[in-house]
């Protein structure tokens, strides 16, 4: 048994180290072509609006989804859009605006149905592998509101991250090298990510489903009930709204997506509209069920902002 | 909890110290701990059914002692049809219901009758086919006097509910497990390694292999309408590597789980797609069902029907296949995969050569160019009666089957990712090569520890970068759903 056991543990180790030296020596260069670089813009953006002011988070279907002018003109208010993607997971993007709430201001949460899952390895919720990318690259404060458990779930995208990592710092083509700065130019100063606006239309297939085993991940709540306390504690009022989808990829899951927006409802959480409601025509995406185009994005904007309206009267009224 | 997840991985490990350091002087404790570590695994898939685990489990293991004890062949009959009764009754309920009632009322639309019956909203316990099968054969060798009962309620409810094969087999025997689990267990240090090796494969083959096809052939078969033939082909060809990767990794896994924790258990997949015949294929492909099927229907049904002659062999054999066919599932198209390869059976059982086994010689590196045709032709065979398995309905089995065989069989195949093609003949070569071992990773006629060391590390290296960069879907193992 010694002997099994001996073998056993230096096999392990030796595949750890294989994976963790690379992991720390090599930075990976593969988020210079990504929108992630945006982050630490975002956190500017945060830094430098007054409040009140409305901050809205989720995945891609707000970075792409959203004229955050328009809102700001309505409304008269700074508006950031603080979203990038859904790999970031609903965890860390939640966390991570934390520092930045502050009284009056308006806290708008819409993930995607997979933010809420509690199969495909709950990815949407804790992050996916550009979440390490992220942490270790371009915001490394980020490190600090990651919870073990995520931690755990992450460790598995090592492997792969490490792939990457060597893959990108030895490529010497410069074609394959896009600079941070032409990730960032494609965001907006209110963090819109619109120059897909004027591309064509990528043909896709519809969502199948939203969440493997039709289970909310037991997590999702308490997070989100602990994130409401937090923004009421600091005097400014969470909601949170659905995400725009393609209809005939809502059709495919309402039956998953009625009991998501039922369970958040029923948990006192401030869930303010219908999932129908934001359920488009698939003329309005783009190349996903949840990216709109530039038609798209008016008609999301203007049920934003009709939902929102009440919400920020009472805000309005209790300052 | 699949065995290809963190959270079995970390199951098992603390079940193996505890097994092995804790619980390891008293068997009964042992046992318990296997009893008790196979309801949280089941309870960590679906805890729903588990009153269904134990309910036929105790129903089984009362059979079973009174059986023994009945003193007249009746009323060890009668208990027989009550457990007969009782598990064939759960599996046509929980399988089956829903396949009567909406092929009653197609039928009786077919002839414009519109019947007002609802399908019931059924789920099928996890299982349910596996453990099923397993009591079945342990109250027929009863009943044949093969096999005596056992009195230890811990070793019965163990023996049905053994977590390495409780979800997708193989489906061992009482005379295979419960002997082994009356007796000590002393860890083997040849036998854990080997077991190790084996999962390693057996991970490989599902996350390497079976995972990555699984992608290209759900989204052809997906799109079979907008699909030339070739495509299609391609997309059956990579379907049944799929599944051999998928289910015999499963197996492997199985096998190798059960092996570190001191138990041999039935070898399920012996390299079938080197069969020289679709008989010998059937030797090799799902062993311990085929087997199981062959003791006891295919026998008892061949016996009652010899007065036949080759009529009634052939008339046992698709009884046999078709039922092989439905154990899968609750769908036409594999009533039809399975009649299929019964029909496949009888030019073999005109020309008596259905027994007869070619054997290949071990030492030969290739095949002759017999060998290689007769390889090649059950090959197809068994890639054609994929057909039915992997589509929803017949009437799509029937649309790939027509684009296949049209003009655009030569057209140049549409997203089909042929870079699989290469990986699956380098996978199939080193098969192979080592079609003489109980399985692939068995090497240790290679004598550099240092070269063996290397081929387990880039096999876990490459298992561990495709875990880490898969499109994050859980990839359930295909027979788990059966």
């Amino acid at each position: 048994m010694k002997k099994f056991l001996t073998k056993i543990a230096a096999f392990t180790l030796l595949t750890t180290a294989l994976f963790l030296i690379p992991f720390f020596y090599f930075p990976n260069l593969m988020y210079q072509n990504s929108i992630l670089a945006e982050l630490p813009d975002k956190h500017k953006m945060l830094a430098q609006s007054t409040s009140p002011k409305i901050i809205f988070i989720g995945g891609s279907n707000v970075s792409m989804g959203l004229n955050s002018e328009k809102i700001a003109d309505t409304y008269h208010l700074p508006v950031v859009n603080t979203s990038i993607a859904l790999w970031l997971g609903l965890k860390f993007m939640v966390n991570d605006v934390k520092p930045y709430i502050k009284k009056g201001d308006i806290v708008v949460i819409s993930g995607e149905y997979n933010c809420y899952d509690e199969s495909l390895n709950e990815a949407g919720f804790e992050g996916y592998e550009a979440l390490l990318t992220v942490v270790f690259n371009i915001f490394p404060p980020g490190k600090s509101y990651i919870d073990n458990k995520q931690w755990i779930h992450l460790a598995k995208f090592i492997p792969h991250y490490v792939i990457s990592a060597i893959r990108y710092s030895l490529l010497n083509n410069d074609s394959e090298r896009l600079t941070v700065e032409s990730a960032k130019k494609e965001f907006n100063k209110y963090g819109d990510l619109y120059t897909h606006w004027k591309q064509p239309k990528i043909p896709f297939k519809p969502e199948e489903k939203c969440m493997g085993n039709e289970k909310l991940n037991p997590d999702v709540i308490p997070l989100l009930k602990k994130f409401n306390n937090y923004v009421l504690s600091k005097g400014a009022t969470l909601v949170l709204i659905p995400p725009p989808l393609q209809d005939s990829s809502y059709q495919n899951q309402y039956y998953v997506i009625n009991k998501i927006e039922s369970q958040l409802k029923n948990s006192g959480l401030p869930f303010i509209a219908k999932t129908s409601r934001y359920e488009l025509n698939d003329k309005y995406f783009n190349d996903l069920g949840y990216h709109l185009t530039k038609a798209g994005v008016d008609i999301r904007t203007d049920l934003v902002i009709e939902d929102l309206s009440k919400v920020i009267t009472a805000a309005k009224t209790r300052k | 909890m699949s065995f290809n997840s963190l959270p079995f991985i970390v199951f098992f490990v603390v079940f193996f110290f505890l097994y092995w350091f804790i619980f390891h002087r008293n068997l009964k404790f042992q046992n318990l701990l296997i009893l008790a570590g196979s309801y949280f695994f089941y309870c960590w898939w679906d805890w729903h059914f588990l009153f269904l685990l134990i309910l036929n489990s105790s129903l089984n293991y009362a059979l079973g002692y009174y059986m023994a004890k009945a003193t007249n062949q009746r009323t060890k009959s009668i208990l027989l049809y009550i457990g007969v009764l009782a598990g064939v009754g759960s599996l046509v309920y929980f399988k089956y219901t829903n396949f009567f009632i909406t092929s009653f009322i197609s039928a009786f639309e077919k002839i414009h009758i519109i019947i007002n019956i609802h399908t019931i909203n059924i789920a099928l316990p996890l299982g349910i086919s596996f453990y099923t099968f397993r009591t079945l054969s342990y109250l027929f060798d009863i009943n044949k006097e093969k096999f005596k009962p056992t009195s230890d309620i811990v070793v019965f409810f163990s023996f049905v509910a053994f977590f390495p094969c409780l979800l997708a087999g193989p489906i061992d025997k009482a005379q295979t497990l419960i002997p082994q689990l009356l007796k000590k267990r002393e860890f083997n240090y040849e036998k854990a390694v080997d077991a190790m090796r084996q999962i390693l494969y057996g991970l490989f083959k599902k996350i390497v292999i079976a995972d990555n096809l699984a992608q290209v052939t759900n989204n052809i078969f997906d799109n079979y309408h907008h699909l030339p033939g070739s495509t299609l082909a391609l997309g059956v060809f990579y379907y049944s590597i799929e599944m051999y990767t998928d289910f015999s990794g499963y197996s492997d896994m199985a096998i190798g789980f059960a092996r570190l924790i001191g138990f041999d258990i039935t070898k399920n997949f012996n390299f079938p797609f080197f069969s020289q015949s679709i008989a010998e294929y059937w030797r090799k492909w799902h062993m311990s069902l085929t087997k199981w099927l062959t003791e006891y229907l295919f026998t008892p049904l061949s016996i009652a029907l010899r007065d036949y002659g080759k009529m009634g062999l052939i008339l046992a054999i698709i009884i046999n296949l078709t039922v092989i066919g439905i154990w899968h599932g609750a769908n036409w198209t594999f009533v039809l995969f399975g009649l299929l390869h019964g029909i496949y059976f009888i030019p073999l059982i005109l020309k008596g050569t259905m027994n007869k086994n070619k054997k290949i010689d071990p030492d030969k590196l290739l095949p002759s160019f017999s060998e290689f045709v007769n390889m090649l032709k059950t090959f197809i065979l068994v890639n054609f009666a994929f057909i039915f398995f992997r589509s929803d309905t017949v009437s799509q089995a029937f649309s790939i089957i027509r684009r296949i065989c049209s003009i655009s069989l030569i057209q140049f195949p549409q997203n089909s990712k042929p870079y699989f093609i290469p990986v699956i003949i380098v996978f199939l070569l080193v098969e192979w090569i080592q079609r003489n071992k109980q399985h692939v990773l068995q090497i240790e006629n290679i004598k550099q520890g240092s070269l063996r060391w290397g081929i387990y590390f880039v096999l876990f290296v490459t298992i561990l970068i495709f875990v880490s960069a898969g499109d994050q879907t859980n990839n359930g193992f295909i027979y788990v759903k059966f």
